[in-house]
C-alpha cells in the first residue's frame, strides 16, 4: 500500500537527523529567512541591510548607506526550532521624511516634483517567517506581513511610482499593504551560493484599480570564507502602476564584510 | 527528500536562474522602454460614437494645433514662469473643455496635434486622444509618441506618454510613426530619457481619385547641435516622396520662423536661464523653410506674412503677453482657399481667446483637392 502524501509529507518533515541547532545562527544568513546572525558577528553590506547578531537568535539590521537620509532599523527575532524548521518574527521601522525630501528635487533623480509638500510619515513594517532545510545545503523559506505608514496630511503627496521603490512606499497611499514571499537558498558548488525569492505586494492604491507589485529575485554569491562575499543580483518587478503593468529590472553587485 | 530529489530541484533552479538573465540581458537594453524602431505603426483610435463625415474629402477644413499637454496656462517649470509639474485631473479635465470648445467652434475634417498626452503622470493619465475623440465630431485618429518612458527620473516628471496626433472625420490608414534623429548634444542618458520626435503620416481612407495623405511634425525646439534642421529636412524629403501622385497635407510646429521674420531673436517671453529650455534666437533659421513655401501652398501666403508679421503669430510662453512668433503651420499641394488662412489668436481672429487655452494658437486653412 502506498503512504498517502500527506504521510509522506510529514515523514519527510520529521524524519529528519539535522538537529534544530543547524537552522538557528547562520553566517551569511539570507535575509528572507527565518535564520539569523550568530551572536557577536557583523555583516556589513554596501548595498544590501547589514546586520549585528544581538543574541544568536535576535538580530539587529539596517542598511548603512542609505541610514542618514533614510534612518531605519530592523530586528528579527528567531522564537522557534522544530526539526528542520525556524521561524522567526521581524519588524522594522523607518522615518520616510528626509528620503522623500531627498527625492523633491529638480533635475536628475527628482522623483517627486520640487514643490511637493512633504509630510511627517514613518513606516512599520512587521512580517512572519519559517524556514525549512530540505536538504542539508537548501533551505525554504515563506514569509508573510504587512506595512503600514502614519503620517501627517499629504494630499498633494504625488505617489511615488518608480519601479521597485513602488510597493515599498505604497504605505503612504493605502491603509495597509499586505506582502508575503517565498525563498530558497543553497549551496551550488564549493563556495558558490545562491538565492531565488519570489515577493508579492497588494496595493489597494486610490489611483490604481487593482494595483499589485511582483519581484523576483535571483542572486549568486562568492563566498572568501566567513569574512568576505561578493554578491551578482538580479531582481525584476513585474507591476500595475498608472500607466498599466509594466516589467522592470535591476542588476546590481554587493560586497559584503563578515566580523 | 532524497538526494535525487534536491538534486532535481537545484537543478531546475539552475535552469531558471540562466534563463532568466539572459531575458534580462536582453530587455535590460531599454529598461524603461523610451526606443522605437526607424519606422513603427502608429497607434490607431476611434470615438465611441460615430459621427457621420462629410459626403465628399475634396475640402478639408485643417486645424493644426500645439495643446500643451492640455495644461492650458498653468506655470510649469520648464517655462520659467512658475514650478509646476504635475496637474490635477480636475486642472487637465478644465483646460480640455477649453481645448475642445475650441476645436468645436471651428469643426475641422482633419485636425493635427502636437503634444497630446494619452499616459502621462504630468496630465493625470488622462487618455486625451480618446477623450478628445469622444467629445468632437471627429471619429478617427493616430497617435505617434514623441517622448515616452515609463518613468522619467527627473524632476517628478515620472511615466509619460506624449506624441504627435491626426484626428479626422475620415477613416485613417497606412499610419507611420518614422523617427526622427536625436540630439546628439546630450549626454547618453539624458538622450535616454529625452524627447524622440516624430514625423507621424496617415492616408485619409477615401476615394477621390487620388490618394490624401496627412503628415505631422513637431520639430526640436531646444538643440543647439543642427538636430532642428534635420527634422525639417527630414520632413521636407518625406513630403516630396509622399506627394508623388497624391495629395498631402503637411502640418505641423516646425518650431522656426518663415522666411522674412521680422524679429528672430531677443523675445521678451523667453525667461529661462536655464539653456536646457531657450529656444530664443532663430536669427541662423530664416532659409530654413524656404524649399517648404516654394514648392508648397502654406495656409498663409508668404507675401501677407511678409507685409505684417503679426497677425500670424502662434506662440508666446507668457499667458499675460501676447502670440509674438509664428512657429505652427499648414502646407499643402492642393489648393489654398484664398483667405481661409487663419491663425486663431484671439475674438477678433477666431471668434475665441485662445490664450488661455495653450502656448500656441490653432492654425486653420481650407484645402481643395481637385
Amino acid at each position: 500500500m502506498r503512504p498517502r502524501p500527506a504521510v509522506s509529507l510529514l515523514f519527510v518533515l520529521l524524519a529528519s537527523h539535522r538537529s534544530a541547532q543547524a537552522l538557528s545562527a547562520t553566517p551569511w544568513a539570507p535575509t528572507n529567512t527565518a535564520l539569523t546572525v550568530p551572536q557577536g558577528r557583523y555583516e556589513v553590506a554596501l548595498l544590501a541591510s547589514s546586520r549585528y547578531g544581538l543574541r544568536d537568535n535576535l538580530e539587529l539590521a539596517w542598511q548603512p548607506l542609505s541610514f542618514f537620509f533614510l534612518p531605519q532599523a530592523e530586528l528579527k527575532f528567531r522564537f522557534g526550532e522544530l526539526s528542520r524548521f525556524a521561524f522567526a518574527a521581524r519588524g522594522r521601522l523607518a522615518y520616510l521624511t528626509p528620503f522623500l525630501q531627498t527625492l523633491a528635487k529638480s533635475g536628475a533623480l527628482g522623483l517627486l516634483p520640487a514643490n511637493t509638500h512633504v509630510p511627517q510619515a514613518v513606516e512599520l513594517d512587521t512580517d512572519g517567517l519559517a524556514s525549512w532545510l530540505f536538504t542539508d545545503q537548501h533551505t525554504a523559506s515563506v514569509w508573510v506581513g504587512f506595512a503600514v505608514a502614519p503620517h501627517g496630511a499629504s494630499d498633494d503627496l504625488p505617489l511615488l511610482d518608480f519601479p521597485f521603490l513602488y510597493p515599498r512606499f505604497a504605505p503612504l497611499y493605502a491603509t495597509i499593504v499586505p506582502r508575503g514571499g517565498i525563498a530558497f537558498d543553497g549551496k551550488i558548488v564549493g563556495p558558490l551560493f545562491y538565492e531565488v525569492d519570489l515577493r508579492a505586494y497588494l496595493l489597494a492604491l486610490a489611483e490604481v484599480q487593482g494595483a499589485f507589485a511582483v519581484e523576483q529575485g535571483l542572486s549568486v554569491e562568492y563566498r572568501f570564507g566567513s569574512h568576505l562575499a561578493v554578491e551578482l543580483a538580479l531582481r525584476t518587478s513585474y507591476a500595475r502602476y498608472p500607466i498599466g503593468i509594466r516589467t522592470h529590472f535591476l542588476p546590481f553587485a554587493d560586497l559584503k564584510i563578515g566580523l | 527528500m532524497s538526494d535525487s530529489q534536491g538534486i532535481r530541484i537545484l537543478r531546475a533552479i539552475r535552469a531558471m536562474m540562466v534563463s532568466l538573465l539572459g531575458v534580462a540581458t536582453l530587455i535590460a537594453c531599454d529598461p524603461f522602454h523610451t526606443t522605437f524602431d526607424a519606422v513603427e505603426d502608429a497607434k490607431f483610435y476611434r470615438a465611441s460614437q460615430l459621427t457621420p463625415p462629410p459626403s465628399s474629402a475634396d475640402r478639408l477644413l485643417v486645424m493644426n494645433y500645439n495643446v500643451k499637454f492640455g495644461g492650458g496656462r498653468i506655470d510649469f517649470f520648464f517655462d520659467c514662469f512658475g514650478d509646476r509639474v504635475l496637474m490635477k485631473k480636475s486642472e487637465v479635465m478644465a483646460n480640455l473643455e477649453g481645448l475642445v470648445t475650441k476645436i468645436n467652434q471651428v469643426d475641422p475634417d482633419i485636425l493635427v496635434l502636437q503634444e497630446v498626452d494619452i499616459n502621462s503622470k504630468r496630465a493625470a493619465y488622462v487618455d486625451q486622444m480618446q477623450w478628445l475623440l469622444d467629445h468632437t465630431r471627429l471619429n478617427y485618429g493616430v497617435y505617434a509618441s514623441q517622448w515616452k518612458a515609463d518613468y522619467v527620473p527627473s524632476d517628478g516628471i515620472g511615466p509619460v506618454d506624449s506624441g504627435n496626433a491626426i484626428l479626422s472625420k475620415f477613416p485613417l490608414a497606412e499610419a507611420e510613426r518614422i523617427a526622427l534623429s536625436l540630439r546628439t548634444d546630450q549626454s547618453w542618458l539624458e538622450r535616454y530619457f529625452y524627447l524622440r520626435r516624430n514625423i507621424l503620416r496617415a492616408r485619409l481612407d477615401v476615394s477621390i481619385g487620388r490618394s490624401v495623405y496627412i503628415l505631422a511634425i513637431h520639430a526640436e525646439a531646444y538643440a543647439k547641435d543642427g538636430t532642428k534642421k534635420q527634422h525639417i529636412d527630414r520632413f521636407i524629403e518625406e513630403l516630396d516622396t509622399t506627394s508623388q501622385g497624391a495629395w498631402v497635407v503637411a502640418c505641423g510646429d516646425f518650431n522656426t520662423l518663415p522666411p522674412g521674420t521680422l524679429k528672430t531673436s531677443g523675445f521678451p517671453d523667453s525667461v529661462c536661464t536655464n539653456q536646457d529650455f531657450i529656444a530664443d534666437d532663430y536669427s541662423a533659421e530664416t532659409t530654413w523653410l524656404d524649399h517648404l513655401y516654394d514648392r508648397y501652398t502654406p495656409e498663409i501666403p508668404l507675401a501677407d506674412y511678409q507685409a505684417d508679421n503679426s497677425p500670424y503669430f502662434s506662440h508666446t510662453t507668457d499667458k499675460n503677453g501676447f502670440w509674438n512668433r509664428k512657429l505652427d503651420y499648414i502646407f499643402t499641394n492642393g489648393t489654398v482657399v484664398p483667405g481661409s488662412g487663419l491663425v486663431h489668436q484671439d475674438p477678433t481672429h477666431g471668434g475665441m481667446d485662445t490664450m488661455p487655452l495653450s502656448d500656441h494658437a490653432p492654425v486653420t486653412v481650407e484645402i481643395e483637392l481637385k
